[in-house]
């Protein structure tokens, strides 16, 4: 057994010339006086050799003609798996694009569409919220429940004095209520009606 | 209209024989590749099974990366390094160990017949020696000592360093002479 363990690594290296010049000569003066360690050198040399020898007998070559027929079929099984791809491909992006052209284009929003001036606010007293069932414009929301129709209450806020037709005053807030109670539309006007 | 569909468009039969020549290519390919693959792949798995299997999954990833391959300086250290992969996949996926092919092939070129006996069975504990290292070690080893690369070039088949190579190859050469010396030992 090598006493010297700590120059294992190194005559281990040194045995398969894997070690740089500087530490080949400093193993090499060491084995100059150690023959253990000469002796574990010599011995891991001729293993190396028997190892490289036992593997260096060829391959059959039936063995060659098995790999490159198993891979020549997948290869080929591979190729043809993929041919498709790049029609199918591209006719989705023509597809696409088709889609994209023709598609109808979404009408404007109603309430930026028709910027027509309501009607003058009203200066009489009015119950506390005056409900009209019936709006004066449509007002896209999302899709009612599918058993109710939709309605719209619009609940102006009184209480509020209606300001002189001919000075500046706070715009009118038009609270409108759908059925939906996620949905709840304000329409800020003018004393004009304009909005 | 039909004749430009005819250019440029080939038909059925062109691309079978696209396909056909492209095929010859690769196996050109395959056949100047396949000693290393093989017998790379049969050092580290153990067995000609497993050798097989992993050498069938580096050539297709070869035809997979065709494109990138072409441009490569260096194809031997890819296939080295996808070899490698490629039996650590397989380690991984069937844990069993490293099962050692052991020829009866023991001719050794000693004419002495006992001399011939005895090399015959160093060759084998030999063998059997490279079951007891890491995965790492053997691939090192094997590359190092059985292929003759470099310390540098096993360090890029491995993704290490040359210093981790170094250590990983100078462990193995000292498991594998522990192994062969207490084989020898046990036996009368």
């Amino acid at each position: 057994m090598n006493q010297c363990s700590e120059w294992q690594e190194r005559v281990a290296l040194f045995a398969g010339g894997d070690l740089p010049p500087a530490e080949t000569a400093e193993v090499e003066t060491h084995l100059a006086d150690c023959a253990c360690c000469r002796g574990f050198a010599s011995e891991l040399r001729a293993d190396l050799v028997s190892l490289r020898a036992r593997h260096s007998r060829a391959i059959a070559p039936e063995h060659y003609v098995r790999l490159r027929a198993n891979v020549m079929q997948r290869v080929d099984a591979e190729s043809r798996r993929w041919s498709w791809w790049k029609p199918a491909l591209a006719f989705a992006v023509a597809a696409a694009l088709l889609f994209a052209f023709f598609w109808p284009k979404p009408a404007p929003h109603p309430a930026v569409a028709r910027r027509t001036p309501g009607p003058a606010p009203s200066h009489s007293p009015a119950p506390a919220h005056r409900r009209i069932d019936a709006p004066r414009f449509a007002v896209r929301t999302r899709p009612p429940h599918r058993h109710r129709p939709a309605t719209i209450a619009v609940s102006v806020p009184v209480g509020t004095p209606a300001p002189a037709p001919d000075t500046a005053a706070e715009p009118l807030v038009v609270k409108l209520l759908t059925n939906d109670p996620n949905v709840v539309i304000y329409w800020i006007t003018d004393t004009k009606g304009d909005y | 209209m039909a004749a430009t569909a005819a250019i440029d468009e080939p038909r059925g039969d062109a691309r079978d024989a696209a396909r056909e020549n492209a095929a010859a290519g690769f196996e050109a390919l395959v056949r100047q590749y396949e000693r290393l693959v093989l017998v790379t792949a049969l050092r580290i798995a153990g067995n000609m099974d497993d050798a097989q299997d992993i050498s069938q999954e580096v050539f297709l990833r070869l035809y997979r990366n065709l494109d990138k391959v072409r441009a490569m300086q260096n194809l031997s250290g890819w296939l080295y390094r996808v070899t490698v992969n490629a039996c650590f996949d397989l380690r991984r996926r069937r844990p069993a160990g490293v099962s050692v092919e052991l020829s009866d092939d023991f001719a050794s070129g000693e004419t002495d017949p006992q001399q011939a006996v005895a090399e015959a069975e160093r060759r084998r504990a030999l063998e059997m020696s490279l079951r007891i290292l890491s995965e790492k070690e053997r691939a090192a080893l094997v590359l190092r000592d059985l292929e003759g690369l470099s310390t540098e070039e096993v360090a890029e088949a491995l993704g290490s360093s040359a210093a981790t190579v170094r250590s990983q190859i100078s462990k193995a050469r000292i498991k594998v002479k522990g192994f062969v010396e207490s084989y020898f030992r046990r036996r009368p």
